[in-house]
């Protein structure tokens, strides 16, 4: 699997999982660590980098709703 | 490693300004209303008990010697006690409670009654409202019945008089008396900091609290609910709002309440785990305005009318939402109860009665007895728990309840 493949797959997952609790932010911070290390070394197409990282940011943004908008 | 694609990446300062205001904007945001607390919010201490405090009795010093021993001081206990010594009256039945009687879900709770428990009518338990109505009536307790159209109380009133019942029965009642350790035999020693009670039967009625005794941890767990009153309301604004309140939330959660004394309206909603059966929640800025904006959706008129005291506070659960009767120990003298999902009040006071009649040899329904899903330990435990219970605020998760 490519890195880029890699990266949206994570940003996927990232979004996917955002209901469950410790497992969610841990992919989220995965993929966010992973997206910058390539992005540091500018390994990474904007494209890929854009889906991965916005996955990351939407399902934190999803799981901290669920977590302390409980009553929803 | 991979080439770049056709499309241009990020040059290195572009991508480190874009992360860095991303970063800084969301921890502003998030964290600004992660650090707001509500003044009106006060853990634990409910509006019933808020209206005034019975003074507590004095605590347990020393060793004691006891028929039964039962640990909590919530419905489940108290009714415990009161059905053992109405059955025999000459049993020795000390009752421990870590802060006050009522302190737990029992106080906290709306006082709305109902046959049954979270998932139906299982056998045994189609009268508990009567059962409570009978209590009540019979021993004089003072506890704003409302009997129709909906069946309702002060839970923390009804707590006190069943507190004063079983005094007067001849039960022994410490507060402030926190249980730290049961030590097993054929006669158990239960263990505080500044006392012990030796007893041949040990009943564990603390519910929500049981996981922390190393009891039932399995099939048990603590969940946080929160609850809120708003102060007392125009007449023209409470003749639309119904007696007892049932809004289902998005999922399968739901909002309950009811009309509270002094023309007030009384809310609860939301459930949740805390790591390793946490039972401080610290709170957050989120938590009672959500539950104020479910309630306003149901009836726009109290939008102007915020909460005047709200609380939070753990109630006890199973993973099939209905109530369980285990046994511990080596001699199986150690008993307990609990896990009546918001239900406890009616239901409680039923669990009491089963639990009386198993001192005296007859079996409580099968249902109470049953196996249940083993919870495991943690991290699984608090992401198992969470997720079903996130699930069924989504509405992704559903379960079988009783017809």
């Amino acid at each position: 699997m490519s890195d880029a493949a890699r990266a949206r797959a994570l940003g996927i997952l990232s979004v996917l999982l955002f209901f469950v609790p410790l497992v969610a932010p841990l992919v989220q911070g995965v993929t966010l660590v992973y997206v910058l290390s390539l992005g540091w070394r500018g390994s990474l197409d904007r494209t890929s980098m854009i889906l991965a990282a916005s996955g990351a940011a939407l399902g934190f943004v999803l799981f901290l709703a669920t977590e302390y908008l409980f009553i929803v | 490693m991979d080439a770049p694609s056709s499309t241009p990446s990020f040059t290195r300062r572009a991508f480190v300004r874009t992360a860095a205001a991303a970063g800084i904007g969301g921890a502003y945001l998030g964290g600004a209303h992660l650090l707001l607390q509500d003044a009106r919010w006060t853990p634990n201490l409910s509006f019933w008990v808020s209206r005034g405090r019975d003074p507590a009795g004095p605590p347990l010093r020393g060793e004691r010697e006891a028929d039964l021993a039962i640990i909590g001081g919530g419905v489940t206990g108290l009714s415990t006690a009161l059905h053992a010594l109405l059955r025999s009256p000459r049993l020795r039945v000390v009752l421990l409670e870590a802060h006050y009687v009522g302190f737990g879900a029992t106080g906290r709770s709306g006082g709305v009654l109902g046959n049954g428990t979270e998932m139906g009518t299982p056998p045994g338990t189609g009268e508990n409202v009567a059962q409570v109505i009978e209590i009540v009536d019979r021993f004089g307790i003072g506890c704003d019945l409302e009997r129709a159209p909906e069946t309702q109380l002060d839970p923390y009133r009804y707590a006190v008089g069943l507190k004063r019942t079983v005094l007067g029965l001849g039960g022994a009642i410490h507060e402030g008396s926190r249980v730290r350790s049961l030590e097993d035999g054929q006669t158990v020693t239960v263990r505080g900091d500044d006392f012990a009670v030796r007893a041949p039967k040990v009943i564990v009625a603390a519910n929500g609290y049981t996981p922390r005794l190393g009891i039932g941890a399995a099939r048990l767990f603590p969940a946080h609910t929160a609850a809120a009153v708003t102060a007392p309301l125009p007449r023209e604004i409470l003749r639309d709002i119904p007696d007892s309140i049932l809004v289902m939330t998005s999922g399968e959660m739901y909002m309950w309440g009811r009309k509270a004394p002094g023309g007030r309206v009384l809310v609860g909603a939301g459930a949740r785990y805390l790591y390793d059966n946490g039972l401080n929640y610290t709170g957050d800025g989120f938590l009672f305005p959500a539950l104020h904006r479910t309630l306003v959706k149901s009836f726009p008129a109290l939008a102007g009318h915020p909460f005047e005291h709200a609380w939070t506070g753990p109630m006890g659960c199973t993973t099939d939402q209905e109530p369980i009767i285990g046994t511990a120990g080596q001699s199986g003298n150690i008993v307990y109860c609990g896990g009546y999902t918001g239900h406890g009040i009616a239901m409680g006071t039923k669990a009491g009665s089963f639990l009386s009649d198993m001192l005296h040899g007859q079996s409580p329904p099968a249902w109470m007895l049953r196996p249940t899903q083993s919870l495991p330990g943690e991290p699984l435990r608090y992401i198992a728990i969470n997720t079903v219970i996130n699930m069924m605020n989504l509405g992704l998760y559903h379960m079988d309840k009783h017809v």
